[in-house]
């Protein structure tokens, strides 16, 4: 019998089935159902695209996590070491006896006087040289600490370690000489000041017979480049100055410059003092004579920017204010500003604001205007902007007072207005303070008058009306030698922001024509927010 | 027959009775000392046959058992029966009715259920009284051996009658259907204790052997053995098993004293069908899955045999050396595309080391035969030569077997087609190149002097290779604090392939893929748009507006390495696994082959393509599963496809697993990129569309008039290939094809569902939502896959005949095809052209590539960091006075190695090392040196192990600030202030040995776990490597198994 060849089952590759899917052999029934197949399983997923691109209604869920770490990377980051500059009294730099007696200078009864406090929540401060040796501790006192009694011979360094950076709290330290004889009669005062990486004077005329020292002292251990650039008031352009502008302060050192060799015959400077490897100190001496007649002495205070314009937003902060002038003073204002701008300055007083002059200022030069002699009651100058936005403004004055035929001048730089601010007075020194307030509401003030000791002495509560200033003698703060402002002790509403500053007087000048301010320092915390976050990129940034 | 009546059960009684009832009445002789024994079991395909064939032999055996090993046996436990059957007997005296005497035949059936092997279910079928007295020999067939000649017992008895001292008479084996293709002609041995039959299976029968007479061993099947000598030998021995007692039977009947003869004339069909898998283990047909390889089995066999031959002193030398020819075939098998046997052969050493006891049980049964027999079958051990011989034949026909000839005619069409797709290729090459020149023309210079490449996401990188390995293969990142525990970043393993293309420099490897992957992109969908169209012009414009996507997704603009890694592998993994199912078109008259190879390779580039964005795993897994029910055949293949992926990714998803509850699986959406709020937006539940809107303005920006238009162009395209994609769902002719391709697009469109509700980390202090870019990819590669399809798959017949050809053109799917194909090609290029127009407007405004205008820090602080591996430099940066970033930098750059998803979680989380510890230590030290100089600072930084920072130049304030901060501060020295930045050492520690902590690190490095995955990602690594490796041309085309 035949039997039907019996075929190895060859199975179909997925090629052929593809290529011949539900071919012809295949029953209507069976067409019908791959059909229906087909249909339903593409409309599927076409449905399925579709609610994965539209569908965003159906399930509002979404992942709410994160935040934490990125609270995490914002710092609070405060400046807890307090280091300032305290620099030497003014004297002459060059003393060599020769030629007549007669006609050689001479630095006469040159005195000179230091006092350093800090107060608030402080751990301990000390006063170093600028080479490093410590040469005192501050003693501390019932309230603050404290250490009067020092001359001011060399440059010290006065270094704070503070517990908490609060407002409030901080280190005051004032240095003065003053003469009543020999070639630099009058007195000299100034504060101490920070180190900055760069920091802006606005200086006195250059002119024959005025004197122009910056000092640039540098305590760290790496010795820095410092550059000196320097604007006048005969042309827009920067100056090219006679000197090299370059200096190199050796580390723990101290380095001059002759600024009036360097720009000479200038009616006013406008110097910027820049480090490249580490924040340096300095400060400007100057002295000046005419003849054989001494015509002052003083510090230059670093001028700080001012932002001035009507947008700002406290109006405390949108004026240049220089606290310290006083009757019969004949005040000459200089300014200097990157930008064009139109100025209005007002005096102001214990009856209120009153207008001085307006000036335009034109930009990259120092402008010089005299103010003439300062009216009654006006204890304060205020550089204002009507424009909304303003440009950035540096802001000096020197008010000059004379004797009898011997003249001495202070030199005033405007200062930001902050609520907590100090000021120490020198032993053999007297003060009477300023209270300046720019600002349209009034401000309530605290005074806190100290001892020697660092003990509270007496306090007293002022109230400031807007746009005024006030005098407030430090003897009539007990027997104050330093003094605390606070403004808006009892939380009244505005902006609290006072401008202090000091006019000092030596007790021993007699007659002599004397004068100097010192501004207050600023005891408002350095704190900032920082962000810190991690990225790859930071090599191509 | 059985096959053509399916409504009757098949037993083997029916069969049985069929056979019984068509045996032929002619006269023939019966041979009384003859009982043939067949085993049988559940298959019955071929029983049929073969007992027709013993049923028209010549001479008839007296008694025909049949051993019913089928499962119905065992579960019926049915008795024995017997069938009479009676053949007129030819030559011999008649009756008295003149009638032809008959003889009759017993056919006995004996339940076998308990046989494990053919030689068992032999020994229990004639043990049950079956045979007769007169009986001397058994006949032994398997159910699908069939003589094929009438005269086959014939023979076989007169080769016993010639052969003094045979006790067992071989047949010659040929195959079932094919009785010309020869399967063997007796057994030789090696040296090597192993079986070689010395002819080539399959080859074609021209009595080339029949001189072969005295051999090592026969296949049972179709031989005739003495009974006395099956009875003295006990039978076979069961251990060997189906496929290996034969050999062992014939060696005892040497060892005791017996000849083995082959019989060439006699010729039995055989057909194998546990060897070649169309039968399981159990006796069942197979026919739903395709064959099942019989491999293993036959390696047992191999071993067994091997294994029972040598003495117990030599085994463990033996066993040494088994284990490397293990890997040896190991090796081979692979690179022979067979993975099955690969593992089996690699497996079988050890196997075999579990049966030493009975190996060595087996080996006492041998000893108790006299040694002194062994000298007898020396002559039958075949020599080097005649092995390497018979090995060159095999190959040269296996050779000529694979090879698929094809007419002269159409080889010169395909020459041509070849031809003109070269030529397009080229064109799209060019233009690919063009495109990259193009956007990064200023770049060049700084490319080819190996600067690296950054842009707003891309971090730079300047690690050196073997930095890259340790940081990609190590569960230790540097990117929090001084180092954490936390899974390597997947992209480092793709960095570390593509270095080895650039000799281990890392940047330059960046940059180059950066510069070849509009190209590749372009090659890689040309190869995939291949697999549903034939179509050049189709497939070019498909792949320009491929290689333009990134464009408009803004993937060239932010140089964003890991998807356009994903835009290069991803059609090519598709295109692989297509062609791994053999589910793709081809140009008639070929034929489309699944091909292992190709498997591998979809493996290997889809593990790019994980590796890259491992939230691809997502739509992965969608897919595979869809796919594993519309692909017919090869589900092993589709499921061995993502096992590199997994294992490449292992340390992130056992990261997931153990930190599942503090919300660490989000690392999975996560990438080597910069998480950008602007790119990818906060997490919302927000649709897809409205978040690629958002996507597409801020990677184009506010446009002109111009672009307005080129964006409608580029709109249009994109709208209408979606529609072609919609049409092609319900184009019956590629049904199975375009719901693939859909379902790409819809596990892309829920990858855009969940994406975008997903954050993945900090872009300064918002959280950013996952990328929809990758599942963008996704869904454009469905749905332009899905439209390429619209238009049909053949673009040309090929055809001898001028009629085919004619009816093939006026086919209707022809004449659509004809019309809308470069339709859709035009359209394509169209919005092709204008998306180029949209990037290259925009390109200069939103371009972000950048190359690093030096090598990072300067040379001094490289060497610094060169000096150890502990070595760090803080990195800071600021140019505003109130943010700084910092960088712990361990290169030159940033580091793009020190990208970490598991950390970039875990800070957003705040629940690793951000909140505290050292990360919260290095943000406090870089905003105190922001704000001022600080001593404590500098000390502390010293004090991890710092040994410098480094601050890059840049002319801004709190730049100038913040480095005169640091260089202020005590414990500082600046050793280089120039163009490429300011860096200062750290004095006070002691330069060249200073280095941060690396206890976690070194733990990390020699940890267990890691070296487990190393090894496991080699071997893997490498096994689809050496499967993915192509073979010689001869064996390109596939057998389709």
């Amino acid at each position: 019998m035949k039997r039907t060849q019996e075929t190895r089952t060859t199975k179909k590759t997925n090629a052929q089935k593809a290529a011949s899917p539900s071919a012809a052999t295949v029953t209507p029934g069976r067409r019908a159902a791959l059909w229906g197949v087909s249909v339903v399983s593409g409309l599927a997923v076409v449905a399925l695209t579709a609610f994965g691109l539209v569908g965003s209604g159906v399930l509002p869920v979404k992942d709410s996590v994160g935040g934490e770490a990125a609270a995490a990377a914002t710092q609070r980051v405060s400046q807890t070491l307090l280091t300032d500059y305290c620099p030497s009294r003014v004297g002459l730099s060059d003393q060599e006896a020769y030629g007549d007696s007669q006609f050689s200078v001479s630095q006469g009864n040159l005195s000179s006087a230091s006092r350093f406090a800090a107060v608030g929540s402080v751990y301990g401060s000390t006063v170093n040289s600028v080479a490093g040796t410590k040469l005192a501790d501050l003693v501390s006192g019932d309230d603050s600490l404290a250490l009067g009694g020092q001359k001011a011979e060399e440059s010290t360094i006065f270094n704070s370690t503070l517990l908490s950076a609060d407002a409030g709290t901080g280190a005051v330290g004032t240095v003065a000489s003053w003469a009543s004889k020999g070639d630099v009669q009058g007195i000299a005062a100034t504060a101490c000041s920070s180190a900055q990486l760069t920091s802006h004077f606005v200086v006195p005329q250059t002119t024959t017979g005025t004197t122009n020292t910056l000092v640039v002292a540098n305590t760290s251990d790496k010795p820095t480049s410092v550059d000196v650039a320097l604007r006048g008031t005969t042309t827009n352009k920067a100056l090219a100055a006679s000197t090299s502008t370059a200096i190199t302060v050796g580390a723990h050192g101290e380095k001059t410059f002759d600024l009036s060799a360097a720009a000479p015959n200038q009616k006013g400077l406008f110097v910027t003092v820049s480090s490249k490897v580490v924040p340096v100190f300095s400060t400007v001496k100057v002295t000046a004579a005419e003849g054989l007649t001494s015509k002052g002495v003083d510090y230059v205070p670093q001028a700080q920017a001012q932002r001035l314009g009507s947008s700002e937003a406290s109006s405390a902060t949108a004026s240049a204010v220089l606290a310290g002038v006083s009757e019969h003073q004949n005040v000459t204002l200089r300014l200097y500003s990157a930008a064009d701008q139109t100025l209005s300055v007002t005096w102001l007083g214990s009856k209120g604001e009153r207008n001085a002059t307006n000036a335009s200022v034109e930009a990259g030069k120092v402008t010089a205007l005299d103010l003439g002699s300062v009216p009654s009651n006006a204890t304060a100058l205020a550089v204002t902007s009507k424009e909304a936005s303003a440009g950035v403004v540096y802001v000096s004055a020197t008010a000059t007072t004379s004797g009898n035929g011997q003249q001495d001048f202070s030199v005033l730089s405007s200062q930001q207005a902050v609520q907590h601010s100090g000021l120490t007075v020198p032993d053999g020194v007297s003060a009477s303070l300023v209270l300046a307030n720019p600002s349209d509401t009034d401000q309530k003030v605290t005074l806190e008058g100290m001892d020697g000791n660092g003990a509270v002495a007496k306090t007293v509560v002022k109230t400031i009306a807007a746009h005024s200033a006030l005098r407030v003698t430090m003897s009539s703060l007990g027997n104050a030698r330093t003094a605390v402002m606070t403004a808006d002790s009892d939380g009244t509403s505005g902006s609290h922001a006072v401008t202090l500053g000091a006019q000092m007087s030596a007790d021993a000048m007699g007659s002599t024509a004397q004068a100097s301010v010192v501004e207050a320092t600023s005891l408002m915390p350095q704190t900032a927010e920082v962000s810190a976050t991690r990225s790859l990129m930071v090599s191509v940034e | 027959m059985n096959e053509k009546n399916p409504k009757s059960p098949v037993t083997l009684r029916s069969v049985l009775a069929e056979s019984v009832a068509a045996v032929a009445r002619t006269p023939r002789q019966v041979n009384a000392g003859v009982a043939a024994v067949i085993t049988v079991e559940s298959d019955l395909a071929y029983l049929p046959r073969t007992l027709d064939a013993v049923l028209s032999q010549t001479v008839l055996p007296a008694v025909l058992i049949i051993a019913d090993s089928s499962s119905n046996a065992a579960e019926k436990g049915s008795a024995a029966y017997t069938e009479r059957l009676s053949v007129p007997v030819r030559g011999a005296a008649r009756n008295n009715d003149r009638r032809p005497v008959e003889l009759p035949i017993e056919i006995c059936v004996v339940p076998t259920p308990h046989a494990t092997s053919f030689g068992d279910a032999v020994g229990a079928a004639i043990s049950g009284g079956t045979l007769r007295s007169t009986t001397s020999l058994l006949w032994l067939l398997h159910d699908d051996s069939r003589p094929v000649s009438e005269h086959s017992l014939e023979m076989l008895l007169e080769a016993d009658r010639n052969s003094p001292g045979a006790k067992l008479i071989g047949a010659k084996q040929v195959e079932w259907d094919d009785t010309s293709a020869l399967q063997n002609v007796g057994y030789y041995i090696t040296g090597n204790h192993q079986r070689a039959n010395l002819s080539v299976d399959g080859e074609e029968d021209q009595d080339q052997y029949n001189d072969r007479q005295d051999v090592f061993g026969v296949s049972l099947a179709g031989s005739l053995v003495s009974l006395s000598t099956w009875m003295n030998l006990s039978g076979t021995d069961a251990w060997y098993g189906t496929f290996g007692e034969g050999l062992d039977f014939a060696r005892r009947v040497y060892l005791s004293g017996g000849r083995v003869v082959v019989a060439p004339r006699v010729v039995v069909a055989h057909r194998r069908a546990r060897l070649s898998g169309v039968r399981t283990r159990e006796g069942r047909p197979i026919e739903a899955d395709g064959p099942r390889s019989a491999y293993s089995e036959a390696v047992t066999a191999r071993d067994k045999f091997a294994s029972s031959e040598v003495p117990v002193w030599e085994k463990p030398f033996l066993w040494i050396w088994h284990v490397l020819t293990g890997l040896g075939r190991f090796v081979m098998n692979l690179f022979a595309k067979k993975p099955y046997e690969a593992v089996c052969e690699l497996v079988a050493p050890w196997r075999s080391l579990v049966r030493t006891p009975q190996s060595l049980a087996a080996h006492m049964r041998l000893r108790s035969f006299p040694r002194g027999d062994r000298a007898r079958f020396s002559s039958l051990v075949t020599s080097r030569a005649q092995l390497t011989e018979w090995r060159a034949r095999r190959k040269v026909f296996a050779a000529q077997r694979n090879r698929v000839v094809f007419g002269p005619l159409a080889v010169e069409h395909f020459r041509s087609l070849r031809r003109r797709r070269t030529a397009w290729i080229l064109l799209l090459v060019l233009l690919g190149v063009g495109m990259s020149m193009a956007m990064s023309w200023q770049q060049l210079g700084g490319i080819f002097s190996g600067l690296s490449l950054y842009s707003s996401i891309l971090a730079p990188s300047a690690a050196g290779y073997a930095t890259l390995v340790k940081t990609a293969t190590t569960m230790w990142s540097f990117s929090s604090g001084l180092g954490t525990a936390a899974a390597p970043l997947p992209f480092g393993l793709v960095l570390v392939v593509l270095s080895v293309l650039t000799g281990g420099h890392v940047s330059l490897a960046i940059s180059l893929f950066f510069l070849c992957a509009p190209a590749l992109g372009m090659v890689s969908f040309w190869a995939l748009a291949g697999v549903v169209t034939r179509s050049n012009p189709l497939r070019f414009a498909s792949s320009l507006l491929w290689g333009v996507l990134p464009g408009v997704l803004g993937l060239y603009q932010t140089a964003n390495l890991p998807m356009l890694v994903v835009f290069v592998f991803l059609p090519l993994s598709f295109f692989f696994v297509f062609r791994a199912v053999g589910m793709y078109a081809v140009d008639a008259p070929r034929r489309a082959y699944s091909s292992i190879q190709a498997a591998a390779l979809a493996g290997l580039s889809m593990t790019f393509v994980a590796l890259s964005e491992p939230q691809l795993v997502v739509p992965f897994f969608l897919i595979f599963a869809v796919f594993l029910v519309i692909v017919r055949t090869h589900r092993a293949m589709l499921l061995l496809m993502p096992l590199p992926s997994i294992i490449a990714l292992m340390p992130t998803f056992f990261s997931v697993l153990l930190h599942v509850r503090e919300g660490l699986w989000r690392q999975v959406f996560a990438d080597a990129t910069t998480p950008d709020v602007t790119l990818s937006g906060s997490p919302s539940a927000q649709s897809f569309l409205s978040r690629f809107g958002s996507l597409f303005s801020s990677a184009f920006g506010v446009s002109s008039g111009a672009s307005k238009v080129l964006a409608a162009i580029v709109a249009c395209g994109i709208l209408i290939a979606v529609a072609c994609a919609v049409i092609a769902l319900f184009i019956p002719s590629g049904l199975r094809m375009s719901r693939m391709a859909w379902t790409v697009a819809a596990a892309g469109a829920v990858l855009g569902f969940i994406a975008p509700r997903v954050a993945i980390g900090l872009d300064s202090d918002v959280s950013v939502a996952a990328s929809i870019l990758p599942a963008a990819s996704f869904l454009s590669l469905g749905v332009l896959m899905a439209a390429c399809a619209v238009t049909g798959r053949n673009d040309g017949a090929f055809s001898v005949s001028v009629k085919e050809i004619a009816d093939h053109r006026s086919h209707a799917g022809m004449r659509f095809a004809k019309v809308s194909r470069p339709l859709l090609a035009v359209v394509m290029t169209l919005s092709a052209a204008a998306g180029v127009g949209m990037v290259g407007a925009t390109w200069t405004s939103h371009s972000t590539v950048g190359v690093m205008s030096s090598e990072g820090l300067p040379i001094i602080a490289s060497e610094d960091l060169a000096e150890n591996d502990g070595a760090r430099v803080l990195g800071l940066y600021a140019d505003t006075s109130n943010h700084i970033d910092y960088s712990v930098m361990r290169t030159p750059a940033g580091d793009l190695i020190d990208a970490n998803a598991t950390t970039q979680v875990a800070d957003m989380l705040a629940t690793g090392d951000a909140s505290k510890g050292t990360e919260a230590q290095l943000r406090a030290i870089a905003a105190k040196l922001l704000a001022s100089n600080d001593n404590a600072s500098i000390a502390s930084l010293a004090k991890l192990g710092f040994s410098g920072i480094y601050i890059p130049a840049s002319t801004s304030t709190p730049r100038s600030n913040l480095a005169a901060h640091v260089t202020a501060s005590d414990g500082t020295e600046q050793v280089v202030d120039n163009s490429s930045g300011l860096y200062v050492r750290l004095t006070g520690v002691e330069q060249g040995t200073q280095h941060i902590a690396t206890a976690g690190e070194m733990a990390s490095y020699s940890d267990p776990l890691r070296k487990v995955w190393l090894v496991l990602l080699g071997v893997v690594t490498l096994a689809y490597l050496i499967v993915a490796i192509p073979r010689s041309r001869t064996f390109v085309q596939e057998e389709d198994r």
